[in-house]
């Protein structure tokens, strides 16, 4: 004996067919929602561990910084001295004012546009091996334009190292939505005051759906500030 | 499978979602939050470094209050959009600082406090707090000296 079986009817299709589409496009839209909340979680996430390295390492160059030797919106010289406070303190030419370059004494800061349009910021440092013995120091300056050509003349030997801190930057946007290049920024522009260094960026990420941003801008105080002789005489 | 048992599966799977959507969510809030605080600690870090920086001289005692989107960095500009959420407020107070091992040894300087705040759910909130002691140097003492200031 057979049993028929009723099958749906069409009302019954059509409402199940109709609750199905509903369901599955609020699903969609909640997959695309999260897809979009991952993503600008992830560059927050990456922001925050990246800023607060960059922050870190700033803070801590400010920390061991004698003064700003060389200012401009994308590059800044910083003088680490590498005798201690006390020989500083004398004011000796022969200890005060000598730059030992095979001693990590400076430290280039620099923002530099990639082939993409994003901006880097590196760390140079001199290679002590390459520095031939006879050029291995040099002299307090307050001008900053003999600072820019000892780090070309540097730089063009291969005799500096790059680290670099943060890739995949931009500039800061303004209220208004301009935006303008990485810079860094500083309390004065002269060598002999400036007591602050700092620098105002955006890290910036691309979704698939168009770029995220988070902007960033630290600043710190130099904490041993210690002003050359020579400034004294200017 | 019945219409009745597929609604329900649907049903399920929509909770489900909900469930995972309201989980991003408040993990999205506590990103926010963790980046304001980033953010702010930056800003109140930049007033810091400012009255750190600025001659000794120059600083006086005062209570000024940046409101929400009306910070200026050191430098008299416009902080970026980033921080238009936060306000700020710089208390600079006379201070001398005793050392409990050097009886009579008092340092003079300036207590800089500053507190970066945003408004959440129309209510101010605190989110950093900071506050630094700038002393009084004895090169501070020889530039005052220098400029007939006592």
């Amino acid at each position: 004996m057979t049993r028929t079986r009723r099958g749906f009817t069409l009302i019954e299709v059509i409402v199940a067919t109709l609750v199905t589409s509903v369901v599955a496009g609020s699903v969609v839209g909640m997959v695309e929602a999260f897809r979009a909340a991952v993503a600008v979680q992830d560059l927050r996430s990456e922001a925050i561990v990246r800023g607060a390295g960059v922050q870190s390492h700033l803070g801590l160059l400010a920390l061991k910084t004698r003064m700003t030797l060389s200012l401009s919106p994308q590059r800044i010289l910083l003088w680490l001295p590498s005798e201690t406070l006390s020989t500083s303190g004398t004011g000796s030419d022969t200890e005060f004012d000598l730059i030992n370059l095979l001693n990590d004494e400076l430290h280039w800061l620099e923002f530099l546009q990639d082939q993409d349009l994003s901006w880097t910021l590196i760390e140079w440092t001199v290679k002590p091996g390459l520095v031939p013995s006879g050029a291995s120091t040099t002299y307090f300056s307050s001008d900053g334009e003999f600072w820019d050509s000892l780090f070309v003349q540097l730089r063009d030997s291969e005799m500096l190292r790059r680290s670099t801190l943060a890739s995949g930057l931009d500039g800061p946007q303004l209220a208004g939505g301009s935006a303008s290049p990485p810079k860094f920024v500083w309390q004065t522009a002269s060598t002999c005051e400036n007591r602050s260094l700092g620098a105002e960026f955006a890290f910036v990420a691309d979704d698939g759906t168009g770029p995220l941003r988070s902007d960033l801008r630290v600043e710190s105080a130099l904490a041993f500030f210690d002003r050359h002789p020579i400034c004294s005489e200017e | 499978m019945t219409l009745i048992e597929c609604l329900v599966a649907m049903a399920l799977v929509v909770v489900a979602a909900a469930i995972m959507s309201s989980a991003v969510r408040d993990g999205l809030a506590a990103q926010e939050d963790a980046l304001a605080l980033t953010l702010g600690g930056t800003a109140a870090e930049s007033r810091v470094a400012e009255y750190l920086a600025k001659p000794y001289a120059s600083i006086a005692a005062a209570d000024a209050t940046e409101n929400v989107g009306a910070m200026t960095t050191p430098q008299g500009g416009a902080f970026s959009e980033s921080y238009s959420r936060f306000g700020r407020r710089t208390i600079v107070s006379e201070r001398s600082l005793t050392v409990p091992d050097f009886p009579g040894l008092s340092i003079p300087g300036y207590l800089i406090q500053v507190t970066v705040s945003d408004l959440w759910d129309g209510t101010e909130r605190k989110i950093v707090a900071l506050q630094r002691f700038r002393p009084r140097t004895i090169e501070d003492e020889i530039a005052a000296a220098a400029a007939g200031t006592p």
